[in-house]
């Protein structure tokens, strides 16, 4: 269905048929990437979502977290054993300037630093779940190593402005 | 995130969409529009703030938005395409009484939009009485009506 000039137009207005056959291409695709955007962000691609959940599991000792967040919207790190106490969680300092732990849960029984690490030393009743709630104050991608009771774990986790 | 970019960014990104969604969408036609572009300027407002209450916050944003503004104007007035591109040009809908349909249908415009425009501006009550309807830049219609002689 083309769109015709107007003959015989005696009105002094720029209809500028061209011109907008070309906006309206343009605007369509528009419309498309639209919905292409909020469906990456209904998955998850900006964080809560499918696509930023992740899982790491070394031994019976299981890290779940978003890959995803954006700018001080708080996210949590769950960390899980099956068997055993979580007794010593520790965070490299890198992962701390993109990150400020609000709250843990349970609360560690001491803190300390050592080797570029934060080590958090929990009860031996402190359970099998620990929950660090964090809000991240960089707009940066992160790329760090976090110790599970001496278990490596790799995380890698953006987050946009 | 410094708040001249914040300011900046939102300007630029409004101005994208704006003119993605269309023409119509920032003319307030119905009650539902007008709820749209409410909310939106809330949403903006905490975006740009963002927990940033100061005044000297609040006077950086306002001179960035204005200073967009007026730097947009002088690129329009320096190059014309430019603006033609940013805002548009005018569209002729209705032309001698009959509709444009295909220029209607890629506007989202209907006959309903024209004839409530006619009524509203001209107090006319069909299609034929309009020589010409034009939407617009803004997403209003104008309505030229035939010379009653």
């Amino acid at each position: 269905m083309s769109v015709s000039p107007i003959k015989n137009q005696d009105l002094p207005v720029e209809d500028d048929i061209a011109l907008h056959r070309k906006g309206w291409v343009v605007q369509r695709i528009g419309w498309v990437l639209m919905y292409v955007f909020l469906l990456a962000a209904i998955l998850g691609l900006f964080g809560e979502g499918p696509l930023s959940d992740r899982k790491l599991q070394h031994g019976d000792v299981t890290m779940q977290f978003e890959r995803f967040g954006r700018y001080e919207h708080a996210m949590m790190l769950r960390l899980q054993s099956k068997t055993q106490n979580i007794a010593t969680v520790s965070v490299p300092q890198a992962y701390l300037k993109v990150f400020r732990v609000s709250k843990i849960v349970p609360e560690p029984q001491t803190q300390s630093t050592s080797g570029g690490y934060v080590h958090y030393l929990f009860s031996s009743e402190g359970g099998t779940i620990i929950n660090f709630y964090v809000d991240p104050v960089q707009r940066q991608s992160v790329d760090a190593v976090l110790r599970v009771n001496a278990l490596p774990f790799h995380i890698t986790q953006t987050i946009f402005p | 995130m410094n708040p001249v970019f914040r300011g900046a960014v939102i300007y630029v990104f409004l101005l994208l969409i704006f003119r993605i969604m269309g023409k119509r969408s920032l003319s307030e036609t119905t009650t539902f529009d007008l709820l749209v572009l409410l909310i939106i300027s809330e949403v903006t407002q905490q975006a740009m703030v963002d927990t940033d209450n100061s005044l000297t916050a609040a006077i950086i944003l306002i001179t960035t938005l204005l200073s967009m503004d007026l730097l947009f104007t002088l690129i329009k007035k320096t190059f014309k395409m430019f603006e033609k591109v940013v805002e548009g040009t005018p569209l002729i809908i209705v032309d001698h009484g009959k509709a444009l349909k295909e220029r209607m249908n890629k506007t989202n415009v209907d006959e309903k939009d024209v004839l409530q425009a006619a009524r509203a501006a001209l107090g006319l009550e069909k299609l034929e009485e309009v020589k010409y309807a034009v939407l617009e830049k803004d997403g209003s219609i104008s309505i030229i009506p035939f010379d009653k002689k």
